[in-house]
């Protein structure tokens, strides 16, 4: 954040050095819900599909630590916030519930200054710098070791263009944003904060300067590659069950829409994360919680591995405790095998293929229709 | 579908397409005013088989069964009967995504779903989502039927499956309810992406059991492309949707009320029988602009393009909703401009708050981007 004064406190933790490693808070690792596909929240600015979210998923202000404002704990008086994020499985979505108490809330003005929840994601946790070379507070020896030696060959509008908000994004989203776009993306790339990338809610009874309860709701995309070009030359960031990616945000509390007095309230240790991927934190894309999936479940899936000789890998890929399989390979011939590899004689484009699994919770079955070609 | 008994359909259908090279000059169903609900993007129906976040879709939206006729098999020449089958579909869209959103409710005095093939009852859809019209399935390709190709002067049933099969337009057969096997057959060589999150996605609720009579609901997306590709979304365009543009969309409810027989009652929205595979002779159907309701009354909204981003030249787009008799453009670097659509030239670089205000009869209103014009 350049045009406002960020202070000293964060750098001494930053010292370690260049290019971390490892993310922030190697003892901790946060939890991003998966949704199921039939329990897709709707960003209607209401809490109620979260309800199935349980609270151990929840990241409250406690987490977080104010590295800006003087605050020395958090005062839930005056500032209160619970965060949970999700996903599922299939979609490259990071969904967020963000409930916040505020004794003043900041939203009158068409700038910068404003009530804000900076989010900060780096999809594939790469780490590095993420914003522009112009911003001291990241680019310099102490945080970033060597990278921060500038070649002058290199244009300003080359390195701000090619760098910033390119390989993780930020995200300053206006908690509530009124006669304003949702948030300012700051990145090169400003298209990923319309549909389908993003879309935001928010739902809140109170006047500026006044208390109250907000919820906001919304989902981003994260991108392994997002340019000023556009999304055709954008590459989404891969989400699947397990995966750890960085992300990080910082509440910025304004108490006064006449002073540029403020708290920041970081959930990362260092206060440039959000200019550096490598000192966000650890989150984890969690599996499909156990209620919300049957006790057994046949699914599969298949690779042509040879169209010319028309070589077909299967994948089992069911749920649950499973001692046999019968595989239906739609031409007459079958397998007990669990990831059997099938050659099949002549083209099919009207193969049904069926898999019948088997074991001490019962029994399921899964077919697919005309999917399995063959040349 | 070949394995499905049309009996004299064919030459009725055969008859109608002597008409015409293709592709024809107008869709079907010009006695018909098809539309595709516009969703406001905070009310997007989640996929969980209910119909609940459907009830601010109007009536007048709401395409049932009555309107399609018997073509083939079972049901040729007879009109639906909601003793039998009663089918009320609503179809929806949301500005900013391209995809397509149905509502299913049917009520069949047979259920039939349990076997693992394509038999059962089944929903079969028919999507172009650019309406270039022009035969989408093997058996219609231009050269010939690729499956009696014998002389060479055909492409082989291979090319005529993979490089041909909706690639411009796309067919499904969703199985009503899909038991023990997946939502839908996609028919083509896209069937291994297409029919999977982020492209589709489907739930249903329903009590009946295989033989039961009663009701079933079903609600699900899917994303029409321009072009389609066997090896998957990379290589794939998704069809743009905005509003009021006319997309081509057909469909057949084929009704199985026997599970010892292949045979179906074919119940047609298209007045062309082999609609499924040739895309001029899908229905008309608009995506509609947010109705009143959802709209205010005065809404400032505005985007921009960097035209030389040398010279730092920039020109904005109003984009406002309502009536509007003035606009005042804060460009955020101490100048303004009172036109509705200015180009400006920033003298130096730098990050922008920009802010345009807008008032007309019904009131004022404002919109601002904080940094969205950045120039270096």
């Amino acid at each position: 954040m350049n045009p406002l004064p960020r202070l000293l406190l964060a750098t001494g933790l930053a010292l370690t050095g260049a290019r971390a490693v490892a993310l922030d808070k190697p003892d901790v690792t946060y939890r991003i819900f998966q949704f199921p596909a039939d329990q897709i929240p709707r960003i209607d600015g209401k809490a109620d599909d979260w309800a199935i979210v349980p609270d151990d998923y929840a990241i409250g202000i406690d987490q977080m630590v104010d590295d800006e404002g003087g605050h020395t704990k958090p005062d839930p008086k005056d500032l209160d916030v619970k965060v949970k994020v999700g996903w599922v499985k299939g979609l490259n979505r990071l969904y967020f519930l963000y409930e916040a108490y505020d004794n003043y809330w900041d939203f009158s003005r068409p700038d910068l200054h404003n009530d804000i929840f900076e989010v900060v994601v780096d999809g594939d946790a790469s780490g590095g710098p993420l914003i522009d070379h112009g911003h001291a507070d990241v680019w310099n020896p102490q945080a970033v070791g060597e990278m921060s030696a500038r070649d002058p060959r290199l244009t300003t509008p080359q390195l701000h263009w090619a760098s910033h908000g390119v390989q993780a994004q930020n995200y300053h989203i206006f908690t509530p944003a009124k006669d304003k776009d949702w948030c300012m993306a700051w990145s090169s790339a400003t298209w990923i904060k319309e549909l389908p990338w993003a879309n935001a809610k928010c739902t809140y009874d109170f006047k500026p300067g006044e208390s109250g309860k907000l919820v906001l709701e919304f989902w981003i995309t994260p991108f392994d590659y997002a340019g000023p070009e556009g999304p055709q030359r954008a590459v989404e960031s891969v989400l699947s069950d397990n995966k750890v990616i960085g992300m990080s945000w910082a509440v910025i509390d304004y108490d006064d829409v006449n002073s540029n007095k403020r708290s920041f309230w970081n959930l990362s240790r260092h206060h440039t994360m959000f200019g550096n991927a490598s000192q966000l934190c650890a989150f984890q894309l969690m599996p499909l919680e156990a209620r919300f999936r049957p006790l057994v479940d046949a699914q599969w899936s298949f690779k042509v591995i040879d169209a010319d000789a028309r070589v077909v890998a299967f994948r089992d890929q069911s749920q649950g405790r499973v001692t046999s399989w019968k595989w239906d390979f739609g031409d007459g011939e079958s397998s007990t095998e669990q990831n059997p590899v099938h050659t099949y004689k002549q083209y099919h484009s009207n193969a049904v293929v069926i898999l019948d699994v088997d074991g001490p919770d019962g029994k399921a079955r899964r077919s697919k229709v005309w999917d399995v070609q063959t040349r | 579908m070949k394995i499905i008994p049309f009996g004299s359909a064919l030459a009725i259908a055969a008859a109608a397409f002597i008409a015409g090279a293709r592709p024809a000059a107008a869709l079907e169903r010009q006695d018909a005013n098809f539309k595709i609900f516009q969703f406001p993007a905070d009310k997007i129906p989640v996929i969980d088989g209910k119909g609940d976040d459907w009830a601010i879709v109007p009536d007048d939206y709401i395409i049932g069964s009555d309107q399609t006729h018997g073509d083939s098999g079972l049901n040729l020449g007879k009109s639906p009967d909601p003793k039998s089958l009663d089918v009320k579909i609503k179809v929806g869209w949301v500005k900013g995504l391209n995809r397509l959103y149905f509502l299913y409710e049917a009520y069949d005095n047979y259920w039939d779903f349990t076997r693992p093939g394509l038999q059962g009852d089944i929903f079969e859809l028919a999507v172009d989502g650019d309406r270039s019209g022009g035969s989408f399935i093997d058996r219609f390709h231009p050269d010939g039927d690729p499956s009696k190709a014998t002389d060479g002067k055909t492409i082989s049933a291979r090319d005529g499956w993979f490089s041909y099969q909706g690639n411009q337009a796309q067919n499904y057969h969703i199985f009503v309810p899909a038991e023990g096997k997946d939502w839908c057959m996609a028919w083509g060589p896209q069937a291994s992406w297409i029919k999977k999150l982020p492209y589709s996605n489907v739930a249903y609720s329903y009590t009946v059991k295989q033989g039961e009579a009663g009701r079933v609901t079903m609600e699900l997306w899917i994303t029409p492309f321009d072009y389609a590709a066997a090896e998957g979304p990379g290589r794939s365009v998704e069809s743009v949707l905005t509003e009021n543009k006319i997309i081509g969309v057909s469909w057949a409810i084929m009704d199985s009320d026997d599970d010892r027989s292949n045979a179906h009652a074919f119940w047609n929205l298209s007045p062309k029988h082999t609609m499924f595979g040739k895309a001029e002779e899908l229905c008309a159907f608009k995506l509609m602009p947010l109705e009143p309701q959802f709209r205010k009354a005065i809404d400032a909204d505005w985007s921009f393009k960097i035209i030389n981003l040398d010279r730092r030249v920039v020109a904005f787009q109003d984009e406002s909703i309502g009536k509007i008799t003035s606009w005042k453009w804060d460009f955020g670097d101490g100048t303004t401009s009172a036109e509705q659509h200015p180009v400006h030239t920033y003298g130096k670089p730098g990050q922008f708050v920009v802010v345009l205000y807008i008032e007309g009869p019904d009131g004022k209103s404002r919109r601002s981007k904080v940094w969205d014009v950045t120039l270096r």
